[in-house]
């Protein structure tokens, strides 16, 4: 990832990606990479807006799961044991 | 370009997922997840077990109190894990606050830690007594080939992981067999011993039976909440609760449980618990061979899911976030080469104390997730505000720090203190009819839950509504 990144640094047609802040211990490539992850999460931030590009979390079905598998069937198992 | 790869890699970051790039199936997830619980921590659990419950009692016991245990995590962290695609420490830090979520990561990475060097010790161990078995070198010390084995593995993990969870998966789908081979055992023990097993009087069994099935169930129970910190890097490759709550809870829950008789049935019959070391004296030479083979693999297996995550919570610092996934894998994977190098027993030889600190410290957080993602959201969280990009600040709390989680914690950690002290078993009387780490984390939810609404949301922050 970052070899391809510093390709495009380094080319000619690419020098507006320069670095704003760049510090002794903060490389160019480094810069770079800190931008394009910032670009890269506010793209997702806006897509995962939206309903279709989210998951879904335990929703009634998964809870029921839950409710039997890890509740209902251990009760009843650790009161066979006792 | 950049833009195209970090989309491709983001399984290498915490970026959160998109609904397209969350593709693993209910099995695909099962195998993997089956594959990061199939490992010698089973034996280890089922031997404290074994030293307080018979065979019956143990198996349900580890069944009941993993399945408990494991409920606690998946409705922590499934709910904001497997909407959003992000993992445990991100998930935290709705709770703890964009400074706070340093106490989870540290507990996270003290726990895979601690994880990793005991199951990297037991792989160098089942390592040269595979060896021996195969008659690839003679009994005696081998300790150099231990260490060397363990060295070996870690790099081995690093170059599986380089290509971020697909190395898991790829991994998981061979090593799954190791749990297959795991029932085997306990049948194998089961049918030579079944004399031995029933007559066997556990070893430290108290003199009230109750309190020793409480602490059967308290033994499953701890462990199972040691999934926190693979939970969210994991199931976030699953698109839905529908698919993930299933198989998280058979892997995590009833597998783990289910191999733990390994251990319960090898300290109950012939003392030991580890199979590396009772295979030859009950399965013979050549079932031996195998199954070492077997559970030699499996905790590599366990550990490279583990070094994934832990990277994956290392990248949560900013400093780490651009830098090189092979940078953050070495640092992932270099505590354990130094534990390995410098103390090699330090987590084996303490790890009833170890399995305190991951009870201690995981039930309060449960706790507290549970009550905050259900009970005060309304199971709604801004992901804006999870990765700073919020102009409210809503997770800024005071000082990027939530009172309320650290009052919360405190409580939690209390409770169990107060009902077990997990070091010397000493307990007060009413845990042999509660356990440490429900109340545990019933507490800690009550605090936060308390704190939330009389303090917190009147001074306007945590974005409650």
């Amino acid at each position: 990832m970052c070899e391809s990144v510093s390709r495009v640094v380094t080319h000619p047609e690419n020098q507006t990606a320069r670095p704003r802040r760049m510090t002794a211990h903060h490389t160019m490539v480094e810069e770079y990479m800190d931008e394009a992850i910032d670009t890269e999460l506010d793209r997702r931030l806006l897509l995962l807006e939206k309903a279709e590009h989210q998951g879904q979390g335990i929703d009634r079905i998964a809870f029921w799961q839950i409710v039997v598998l890890c509740w209902l069937l251990p009760a009843a198992l650790l009161y066979w044991g006792a | 370009m950049a833009d195209i790869n970090l989309h491709t890699e983001a399984d290498k970051s915490v970026l959160p997922l998109l609904r397209s790039e969350r593709n693993w199936g209910g099995w695909q997830l099962f195998f993997s997840l089956a594959t990061v619980a199939a490992a010698t921590w089973c034996y280890i659990i089922g031997e404290y077990v074994g030293y307080y419950l018979g065979l019956k009692q143990s198996f349900t016991t580890l069944v009941g109190g993993s399945m408990i245990g494991i409920s606690l995590v998946i409705l922590a962290l499934g709910g904001a894990c497997l909407r959003y695609g992000i993992d445990s420490i991100a998930a935290s830090k709705v709770q703890f606050g964009t400074k706070g979520w340093m106490l989870p990561f540290a507990l996270q990475f003290g726990s895979i830690f601690g994880w990793n060097c005991l199951l990297l010790i037991f792989f160098g161990k089942s390592l040269v007594q595979f060896l021996v078995a195969a008659g690839v070198i003679v009994q005696g010390d081998h300790a150099w080939l231990q260490s060397a084995a363990t060295l070996a593995a870690c790099s081995l993990a690093f170059v599986v992981l380089l290509p971020g969870v697909s190395g898991v998966d790829r991994i998981a789908k061979i090593l799954v067999v190791h749990v297959l081979v795991g029932f085997w055992m306990v049948w194998l023990i089961v049918d030579q011993r079944w004399s031995e097993l029933m007559a066997a009087t556990p070893q430290y069994a108290s003199t009230d039976p109750v309190w020793n099935y409480t602490t059967g169930i308290e033994l499953a129970i701890a462990p199972a909440l040691s999934w926190w910190p693979y939970f969210g890097a994991m199931v976030r490759n699953a698109p839905s609760g529908r698919v993930a709550t299933v198989p998280s809870m058979m892997a995590f829950g009833l597998i783990v449980g289910l191999l733990s008789m390994v251990g319960v049935a090898g300290i109950l019959a012939v003392n030991v618990s580890d199979p590396a070391q009772w295979m030859r004296e009950i399965g013979g030479q050549r079932y031996a061979t195998i199954c070492l083979a077997f559970v030699t693999a499996a905790n590599l297996g366990t550990s490279i899911a583990g070094i994934y995550c832990s990277a994956i919570g290392l990248r949560h610092y900013k400093s780490l976030e651009s830098k090189r996934w092979e940078l953050v894998l070495a640092l992932s994977i270099l505590p354990i080469v130094l534990a390995t190098a410098l103390a090699p027993d330090l987590v084996f030889d303490n790890f009833s104390t170890f399995l305190a600190f991951i009870a201690v410290a995981f039930a309060p957080i449960c706790g507290i997730q549970i009550v905050d993602y259900y009970a005060l959201r309304d199971q709604k969280i801004s992901l804006p505000a999870i990765f700073g990009r919020s102009s409210g600040n809503e997770y800024g709390y005071w000082g990027g720090i939530n009172p309320a989680a650290m009052m919360a914690m405190g409580g939690g950690v209390a409770t169990y203190l107060l009902l077990l002290n997990p070091l010397t078993y000493e307990s007060a009387p009413i845990y042999a009819y509660t356990t440490a780490s429900l109340p545990s984390a019933a507490i800690a939810g009550l605090v936060y839950y308390l704190v939330t609404v009389l303090f917190v949301r009147p001074a306007g922050k945590g974005g409650y509504r």
